[in-house]
C-alpha cells in the first residue's frame, strides 16, 4: 500500500534536478519564491563532460565575434523567436545566466578562474574546474597554446579508465603542434587492484594527492602531465594545487568519454540550489499532472511507499531529454510521459556547422521533446499555450545535446522559463 | 615480377579452403582478398552447420554433401562448431503433407533424424510454441563462420600458402589462351603490384562473374540477398527450423551469447552491398516468434545481410544449393579454374573438387587431405595458473589455430586479463594480440577475430578501447578508425533501433560522437 502524505503548495514546482532544472530553481529562489524541486534517476548533467558553451561572459563582451550569435539564433529554435519577438535581449539574457550561473558555483567552492579557460575559447568547465579537452576536434580548434612549447605526459592509472593514455596519445596525434606527447600507465599501490570509477576514486583522494602520486608525477620527465580525474568536488582545489606544487610540475586533469565530471557539477548546482532556499526531493517521481485548460494545477509525487500531491503557481518541467528519461518512446516515436503537452520536432533543423549528420530516424528521435513558445510556454496538444506551466532545457525540442546545445542551452532556457514564470508567481 | 603456382581469388570460406587444400598438397599458393577475410558470404550468412535436413525435400544433392560434409567437419573443425542440435517444427497454418515427404527426404539422402512427439520437442526446446504438430530432431549445429574461415587461412599459412587480405584483384593480363599476369592493388594503399600465376582459382562468390568477366569468358551468376537479426541472448537450446519448404524465417540458430534468426532470400540485379531494411526485420521476427513467442521479448541487437551466389538454373527459393566447379578452357582460357555455389557446410567438398581441377592444369596428381587433417591438432588445452586458468577454456574453444599464442599474450601483456568487452567477454590480451597482426588493419577487423563489440551493446564500451590497441601500431587517423567502425555498426543497428535500446543507443552517441565530435555515416545503403 502506498502511504498517502498530506498534500503541500508551492510557489513553484520543477520537475527534473538536471542543469536546467536547478538552474531554473535557483533563479526562482533566488527571488523569494518557495520552490520544490523533484528529480529521480540519474542525470545527464551528472554523465556528460561539464564543458559549457555560450555563456561566457568576458567572451561575450570582448570577442563577440567568438560566439556567432546570428547563426546560433538562427539554427536552434526556440533562440530565433527570442530573437525577432522576444522582450528579452538575448545578449542580455546571457550575460544575466553567466554571472549568476559562475556567481553560484564559485559559492560551493567551483570557482570559474581563468583557469578553467586554459585550451578553448568558448568552451569553460565548470565540471572539471581545470583545463579539459581532449576531444580532438575541440583541440584542433582551440587551443593548447599554455604548452606550445615543451612536452606534455598523459599518465593512465592501472584499473582507472576514465583516462587510457595511448588512445588520447593517438587522438591527440597532429593536432598538439610542437608539443611532445607521451603516454604511460602506472600502477598506484594505494589504488588497490581491479578497476575503479570516478567516484570511487574521489573517495580515494579525500584528503588531497597522495605521496605516491606525487612521486609517480616528479618521477616522469615531462614538464606537464595530465592525469585522469581522481577529486571530488571538495578535494579537487586542495588536492590539485598540492599535486602542481610538491611535483613543480602543470598537473591538470584530462576529461575523456570514459569520465563522469558532470558529477562535480551535478554536485555544485544541487547545492547552490539549496543555498538559495530550494527545497530539493531526490529520488521522487512525479508521475502525474492535474490539467485545467492551459493552467497545470497540481502534480503528484511518489516513491515506491510513499505518495503526496502538491499544487502549485506555476510548473518548470526540466525533465531531460531521451537519455535523462525525460521522454518517452512508443517505438520510434518520441511521446510525452504525462500525455498532457505538445511534442514535436523542426523536421527542417539544419544541424550546425561541423555537426554531425544523423541518420533521419536517428535524428528526429534525438530532436524530437516538448515545443514551446518564445516565452518558454508548453503548450497543450492543439497548440495552445499554457498560462503557468513552462519548459527548460534538454526536454524541449532540438536541445538535445549534441545536436543542440548542451548545458550552455539548457540554463539558457532554464533562466527563460524561470523569467516567465515568475510573473505568474 | 612474382611467380606463383596457383592464385585463389576471394578470401571466404571457398577460397580459404581451396588455398588450404592446395598448400597441403605442397602446391605454390597466393590467395588475394579484396576487403577482410569472409567480406562476402561468409560473413554475411546464419552460421549452420546443416545435417543436410533443410534441403532434403527439394535439393536431395546438397542434402547428402551436407549430410556427409558436416560430419568431416566435425573431425576437422571441432573447435568452431558448437555441436547443440537441432529440430524441425511445423505449426497448424503448414503444409501436411510436408513432414511425410521430408521423412522420405531424409532417408533416401542419408540425413539422420528421428521423429519426436510434441511433448518431446518441447521438452528439448521449452521455448517453442505449444502450437507445433509435428517435429523431427536432426543433427544440425552451430559453426562460426569466423573462426572457420580464419583458421583455414592460418592453416594454409602454416602449410606455406601465402594468404593476403586488402588486395583487390584489377584486371587481367590474358595471353595466348591463358591468364599471364594479374594485376592488383591494395585496397588501403592504392598500391598497385602484379603477379604471374600458372593457374587461377576464382572463388570470388557473388562476384564470379566480374572477376570471369575480366577474363573475357562468361559466367552467368544469379545473385541472391539474404537478411538475419541478431536477438540478444539464447532463446533455444540448438536450432529450430520450420518444418516446411524453405521460406522466409524459418532458422532460428543460438550462436555465441546470441541468437540468430533468417532468413529471406531476394533476387539482386548484380552483387553490390547488401544492407538489411526495416521490412526484412520485421517479417523475419514475424515468422521466427511464430516458432519462438519467446524471441518476442528479445532485444534485436543488429541486422545484417549476406549475398549469395546461386546456380543460374532457377532463382532465389528453387535455385539449389548445389556447387559448380567450372573449368573456362573451352571458352578460351586454359588456367582458370570458376567455384560457384555450395553452403559454408559443403566448403571443404566444393574447394577439395577445385583444387583437383587446378592440380590437372598443374600437372600435378597430388591428392587432397583436407578429409582427414584437423585445422588444428588437439592436444588438449593447457594447464594455467592464476586468474588466466577461468578465461583459457574459453579461448581455448574460441580460436583455431594459433590459439596458444592468444592465450600466451592475455598470459603475458600487463592487464592481458582485463576484460575490455564486457557482452562477449573479451580479454585485453586477445584485442592486443590481433591488434598486432599484420592482416589487421581496421576495428572490424578486430571484431571479426576476438567478437569485441559484437554483442549486445554493439560495441558501446569497447570501441575506445580497441581502437587504443589499435592506433599505436598503425599510421591511419584513429579518429577516421573510429568514424568508419561505428558507421558499420550503425549500418546494422538502424533498421532494428526501438524502446529501450534506441534510448540506449542515443547515450552511446552522446558519449563517443557528442564528446569527440565524430561524425557516423548516414544509416544503409
Ligand atoms: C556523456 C555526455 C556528455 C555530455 N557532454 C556535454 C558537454 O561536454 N557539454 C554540454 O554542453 N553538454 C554535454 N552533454 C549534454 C548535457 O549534459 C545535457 O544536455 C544536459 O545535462 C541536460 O540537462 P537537463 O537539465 O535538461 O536534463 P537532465 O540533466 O537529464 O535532468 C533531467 C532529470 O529529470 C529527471 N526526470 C525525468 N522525468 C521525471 C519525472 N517525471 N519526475 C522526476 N524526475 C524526472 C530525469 O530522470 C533526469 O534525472 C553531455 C551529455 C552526456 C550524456
Ligand atoms: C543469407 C545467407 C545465409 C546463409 N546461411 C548459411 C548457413 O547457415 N550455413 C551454410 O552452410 N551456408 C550458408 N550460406 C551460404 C554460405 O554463406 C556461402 O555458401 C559461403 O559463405 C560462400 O563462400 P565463398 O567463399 O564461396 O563466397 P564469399 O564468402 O562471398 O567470398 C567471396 C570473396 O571474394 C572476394 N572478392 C570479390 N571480388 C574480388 C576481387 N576483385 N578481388 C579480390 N577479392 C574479391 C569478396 O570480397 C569475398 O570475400 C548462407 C548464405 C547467405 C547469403
Amino acid at each position: 500500500m502506498l502511504r498517502e502524505l498530506p498534500p503541500i503548495k508551492v510557489d513553484a514546482l520543477v520537475i527534473g534536478h538536471g542543469a536546467s532544472g536547478l538552474m531554473a530553481a535557483s533563479a526562482l529562489a533566488s527571488q523569494n519564491n518557495n520552490v520544490l524541486v523533484v528529480g529521480k534517476g540519474a542525470t545527464a548533467t551528472s554523465m556528460s563532460t561539464g564543458c559549457i558553451s555560450y555563456i561566457r561572459k568576458d567572451i561575450l563582451r570582448q570577442e563577440r565575434g567568438a560566439i556567432d550569435l546570428e547563426a546560433l539564433a538562427r539554427s536552434v529554435h526556440p533562440f530565433n523567436d527570442i530573437m525577432e519577438r522576444g522582450s528579452l535581449a538575448l545578449e542580455e539574457v546571457l550575460l544575466q545566466v553567466s554571472s549568476f550561473f559562475q556567481r553560484s558555483l564559485s559559492d560551493q567552492g567551483l570557482e570559474m578562474t581563468d583557469d578553467a579557460f586554459h585550451f578553448f575559447d568558448m568552451l569553460t568547465n565548470a565540471g572539471t574546474m581545470y583545463s579539459c579537452s581532449i576531444a580532438p576536434s575541440f583541440t584542433a580548434s582551440g587551443r593548447l597554446d599554455r604548452l606550445r612549447e615543451g612536452s606534455l605526459a598523459l599518465l593512465g592509472i592501472e584499473g582507472h579508465r576514465d583516462l587510457d593514455p595511448r588512445l588520447v596519445a593517438a587522438m591527440c596525434a597532429g593536432h598538439v603542434d610542437g608539443v611532445r606527447v607521451r603516454p604511460y600507465w602506472r600502477k598506484l599501490d594505494c589504488m588497490g587492484h581491479g578497476g575503479m570509477t570516478a567516484t570511487e576514486a574521489a573517495a580515494r583522494f579525500k584528503n588531497g594527492g597522495t605521496q605516491e602520486l606525487i612521486k609517480t608525477i616528479s618521477d616522469l620527465e615531462e614538464d606537464s602531465v595530465a592525469i585522469p580525474p581522481l577529486f571530488g568536488l571538495q578535494s579537487v582545489h586542495k588536492g590539485m594545487s598540492e599535486l602542481c606544487s610538491e611535483s613543480e610540475k602543470n598537473v591538470f586533469e584530462l576529461v575523456t568519454p570514459m569520465s563522469l565530471p558532470g558529477l562535480r557539477l551535478q554536485d555544485a548546482m544541487e547545492r547552490s540550489a539549496v543555498g538559495h532556499g530550494c527545497h530539493l526531493m531526490k529520488n521522487h517521481l512525479v508521475t502525474r499532472l492535474e490539467v485545467k485548460r492551459e493552467r497545470a494545477v497540481s502534480a503528484l509525487i511518489e516513491t515506491p511507499t510513499r505518495r503526496q500531491a502538491v499544487s502549485f503557481n506555476s510548473l518548470i518541467l526540466a525533465t531531460g531529454d531521451l537519455v535523462g528519461g525525460g521522454l518517452a518512446l512508443a517505438g520510434r516515436e518520441v511521446v510525452d510521459p504525462f500525455s498532457t503537452f505538445k511534442v514535436g520536432w523542426f523536421g527542417k533543423t539544419e544541424p550546425l556547422p561541423g555537426q554531425t549528420r544523423y541518420d533521419a530516424a536517428m535524428r528526429q528521435v534525438v530532436e524530437a521533446g516538448y515545443l514551446v513558445t518564445h516565452e518558454m510556454r508548453l503548450m497543450t496538444k492543439e497548440g495552445r499555450p499554457f498560462e503557468n506551466a513552462f519548459g527548460a532545457g534538454s526536454t524541449l525540442a532540438s536541445f538535445s545535446f549534441p545536436t543542440g546545445v548542451g548545458l550552455g542551452g539548457e540554463l539558457l532556457t532554464a533562466w527563460i522559463a524561470a523569467e516567465y514564470a515568475k510573473e505568474g508567481s | 615480377m612474382a611467380r606463383v603456382e596457383a592464385l585463389v581469388i576471394g578470401g571466404g570460406a571457398t577460397g580459404a579452403g581451396v588455398a588450404r587444400d592446395l598448400a597441403l598438397r605442397g602446391v605454390e599458393v597466393l590467395l588475394l582478398e579484396r576487403g577482410d577475410f569472409c567480406n562476402g558470404a561468409s560473413g554475411g550468412n546464419h552460421g549452420m552447420l546443416h545435417s543436410g535436413a533443410r534441403y532434403a525435400v527439394k535439393d536431395p544433392g546438397s542434402a547428402a554433401d551436407c549430410a556427409s560434409e558436416s560430419r568431416v567437419l566435425r573431425r576437422i573443425a571441432p573447435y568452431c562448431i558448437e555441436d547443440c542440435g537441432g529440430v524441425f517444427v511445423s505449426l497448424p497454418e503448414d503444409d501436411p503433407t510436408y513432414p511425410d515427404r521430408f521423412e522420405r527426404a531424409c532417408k533416401s539422402t542419408g540425413v539422420v533424424y528421428s521423429p519426436l512427439t510434441v511433448q518431446e520437442a518441447r521438452g528439448i526446446e521449452p521455448e517453442l510454441s505449444p502450437e507445433i504438430r509435428s517435429a523431427f530432431s536432426v543433427n544440425d549445429a552451430s559453426l562460426d563462420p569466423f573462426a572457420l574461415v580464419l583458421g583455414n587461412m592460418e592453416s594454409a599459412r602454416d602449410a606455406g600458402a601465402k594468404v593476403l587480405n586488402y588486395k583487390s584483384i584489377q584486371s587481367f593480363k590474358v595471353g595466348r589462351g591463358s591468364i599471364d599476369e594479374v594485376i592488383f592493388r591494395d585496397a588501403v594503399t592504392g598500391e598497385a603490384d602484379k603477379v604471374k600465376p600458372e593457374v587461377v582459382v576464382n572463388a570470388a562468390g557473388a562476384w564470379a562473374g566480374e572477376l570471369a568477366a575480366m577474363a573475357r569468358v562468361k559466367l552467368e551468376v544469379q545473385v541472391d540477398k539474404g537478411t538475419m537479426v541478431v536477438i540478444d541472448g539464447r532463446h533455444t537450446r540448438g536450432l529450430v527450423n520450420r518444418l516446411r519448404s524453405p521460406t522466409n524465417g524459418d532458422i532460428v540458430v543460438p550462436n555465441h551469447s546470441s541468437t540468430i534468426i533468417g532468413t529471406t532470400s531476394a533476387p539482386m540485379s548484380r552483387p553490390g552491398p547488401a544492407c538489411a531494411t526495416k521490412e526484412d526485420v520485421q517479417e523475419l521476427s514475424q515468422q521466427a516468434t511464430r516458432i519462438c513467442p519467446s524471441l518476442a521479448k528479445g532485444r534485436a541487437v543488429r541486422a545484417y545481410a549476406g549475398i549469395r551466389a546461386l546456380s543460374p538454373a532457377a532463382t532465389g527459393r528453387d535455385a539449389s544449393r548445389g556447387y559448380q566447379v567450372v573449368e573456362h578452357s573451352r571458352q578460351g582460357v586454359d588456367n582458370l579454374v570458376s567455384i560457384l555455389g555450395g553452403k559454408l557446410t559443403t566448403y571443404r567438398l566444393m574447394a577439395e573438387k577445385t583444387a583437383d581441377l587446378a592440380c590437372l592444369t598443374l600437372g600435378s596428381t597430388r591428392s587432397g587431405r583436407t578429409a582427414q587433417a584437423p585445422l588444428c591438432e588437439d592436444e588438449g588445452e593447457p594447464h594455467l595458473e592464476g586468474s588466466l586458468q577461468m578465461y583459457s577454456r574459453r579461448i581455448w574453444r574460441k580460436y583455431g589455430p594459433g590459439r596458444e599464442k592468444v592465450l600466451a599474450a592475455c598470459a603475458q601483456r600487463s592487464r592481458g586479463t582485463e576484460v575490455v568487452c564486457s557482452c562477449e567477454q573479451v580479454l585485453l590480451g586477445e584485442l592486443e594480440h590481433f591488434a598486432a597482426h599484420p592482416d589487421v588493419r581496421t576495428l572490424s577487423d578486430l571484431t571479426r577475430r576476438t567478437r569485441a563489440g559484437m554483442g549486445y551493446c554493439q560495441s558501446g564500451m569497447c570501441a575506445l578501447q580497441a581502437l587504443s590497441s589499435l592506433a599505436s601500431r598503425t599510421e591511419q587517423d584513429p579518429k577516421r578508425m573510429l568514424e568508419e567502425f561505428l558507421s558499420e555498426r550503425w549500418k546494422g543497428l538502424s533498421p532494428v533501433l526501438e524502446g529501450d535500446q534506441l534510448r540506449q543507443e542515443v547515450l552511446k552517441r552522446y558519449l563517443l560522437t557528442g564528446t569527440y565530435h565524430l561524425s557516423i555515416r548516414e544509416g544503409g545503403c
